[in-house]
């Protein structure tokens, strides 16, 4: 057998099948393998590491929680940022990602791309010592940036055409679709426009249906069509990519949805008008065009609690955490809300599935 | 006679000769190419492999032919499969590194695969100082950069 030099990654194994044994370990164990020694602390964070592990490693889905801490800034004042946890399906705690770039946004849409790139567009930073009265002001954004998992980094991409803040937003067939949303002083848009991760470019949209007065509730991907829902209105706008064109569903329900997700073609979301004392999650189906509730257990911080998908199931996060609950909904007897471990350590949490 | 009934000698790096089916020598994809090549020669030395492990690996491949040829109840067979390779692969350290190197060598996928895992799924689980004691690797860390190591919370590990 051939001899293996004392610099080599496993002694006894050459480093060609050495790198191949140590791609398939799971990267929740990364930290753990990166103490052995320095070779394979180098190994793991080369680039020809993420090459080897495209081409024979596993592809492992990640829950990325987008949320907000503060921290001192000179000693002096605290200063809010906006970073990411990620989590595993076996929920480790994987570490942190870095903190978006640019100042702070509120009522932004987070998306993900080709499978393992978060993007985050638009909302709104707030604007201070403004020279008149000082008072705090808002300012939308039309800027976007993409995080990717294989350098571990934000770039900046093309800026929409339209700053906006508070829009409806959707990846179809590949493609991020933002839907109106409001301006900087609160105008209600009626433009739209659509990403597209090839060109790198922001297009906007023709013919898209006048809603007046319409705010975000949900918008979602269903049998390669856009589905477009505002609170506070029955209708759905409805968007076929292949033809180009839109058409109107009456949903017969007025919503006034905070938080919502999609988990295997259902989407369940939190809504305002539900009763504080009896907290439930909505469900509408699609395919049905039908309307449903599940209960949620009633706990300091069920209320106003984020909605996600995890491991193909439904994840309550608490805002400030409270409980973080999870149940498997599409067989309904079969599973009741269970506790999980996972502790996301911000605010506000908004979460995103990647596949790296 | 057919093809596939044909034999071919494997003579390992003792010179000891194991006769298997072309079939079986064709798992061994360097011979393939060989054989594609024009090798017409019946036997093939495999130099760098000794004859134990030359014999795991024609037992591999033989059991994994053998599968391949039965038709219908596929989800059963592939249950065996899965559970040969199971006991095939728990080995000693040892030999499990002669495995993947041959495997390597010799270009048999799925054996290589199957070792590779192994090694992995060995290591995840441990800690660090497991590992090295398993696989007799030196810890090159100052004390100092240890620390440092241990309290990084990134979790891409990307530059």
């Amino acid at each position: 057998m051939e001899s293996s030099s004392p610099s080599s990654l496993i002694p006894g194994l050459t480093d060609d099948v050495a790198e191949l044994c140590l791609s398939r370990i799971p990267r929740c164990d990364f930290r753990i393998i990166s103490q052995v020694c320095r070779r394979w602390r180098t190994f793991l964070k080369s680039k020809h590491f993420s090459a080897v592990r495209k081409l024979t490693g596993p592809v492992e889905e990640f829950m990325c929680v987008l949320m907000k801490s503060k921290s001192p800034e000179d000693g002096s004042r605290w200063v809010e940022y906006l970073y990411g946890e990620v989590f595993d399906a076996s929920g480790n705690n994987l570490g942190q990602i870095p903190s978006v770039p640019g100042p702070l946004k509120s009522q932004f849409g987070v998306a993900v791309l080709g499978g393992g790139k978060i993007v985050l567009v638009g909302g709104y930073a707030e604007v201070e010592g403004f020279p008149i009265d000082g008072t705090t002001r808002i300012s939308a954004s039309a800027d976007a940036y993409e995080f990717d998992p294989a350098t571990n980094s934000w770039r900046k991409l093309a800026g929409m055409n339209v700053p906006r803040r508070e829009f409806a937003f959707a990846v179809v067939g590949g493609l991020l679709y933002v839907i109106r949303g409001f301006s900087s002083d609160g105008e209600c848009l009626q433009s739209s426009e659509v990403y597209d991760p090839e060109t790198n470019q922001w297009s906007l949209m023709d013919d898209c249906p006048d809603r007046p007065d319409f705010h975000r509730a949900f918008a979602f991907s269903f049998k390669s069509k856009l589905f477009v829902v505002g609170n506070e209105s029955r209708f759905i706008d409805i968007y076929d990519p292949r033809t180009e064109t839109w058409e109107e569903l009456d949903s017969g329900q007025s919503l006034s949805v905070y938080s919502y997700t999609v988990v295997r073609n259902k989407v369940y979301f939190f809504d305002h008008n539900s009763d504080y004392n009896k907290p439930e999650l909505g469900v509408f189906d699609p395919e049905e065009n039908s309307w449903s509730s599940v209960s949620v257990p009633r706990s300091p911080g069920a209320y106003w609690c984020k909605v996600g998908e995890w491991n193909n199931k439904v994840i309550l996060v608490s805002p400030l955490g409270g409980r973080t609950l999870i149940r498997d909904l599409d067989k309904e007897n079969a599973s009741k809300w269970r506790d999980t471990h996972i502790k996301p350590s911000g605010s506000n949490p908004t979460i995103v599935l990647i596949n790296f | 006679m057919s093809e596939s009934n044909k034999k071919i000698s494997l003579i390992s790096s003792e010179g000891e000769a194991f006769e298997v089916s072309e079939a079986v020598a064709r798992e061994f994809e360097i011979v393939a190419h060989m054989l594609e090549d024009g090798c017409s020669g019946s036997s093939i030395p495999i130099t760098t492999v000794d004859s134990n492990i030359l014999g795991k690996v024609i037992e591999y491949c033989t059991k994994h032919v053998e599968v391949g040829n039965v038709e219908g109840n596929s989800e059963k067979a592939e249950k065996d499969l899965e559970e040969f390779d199971k006991r095939f692969i728990a080995v000693e350290m040892n030999t499990l590194f002669s495995l993947i190197l041959a495997a390597n060598y010799l270009n048999v996928k799925g054996l290589l695969n199957i070792g590779c895992q192994k090694v992995a799924d060995t290591i995840k689980d441990m800690k660090p100082e497991e590992v090295r004691s398993i696989f007799n690797i030196e810890n090159d860390y100052t004390p100092a950069e240890e620390e440092v190591v241990r309290k990084e919370n990134e979790w891409a590990f990307q530059p």
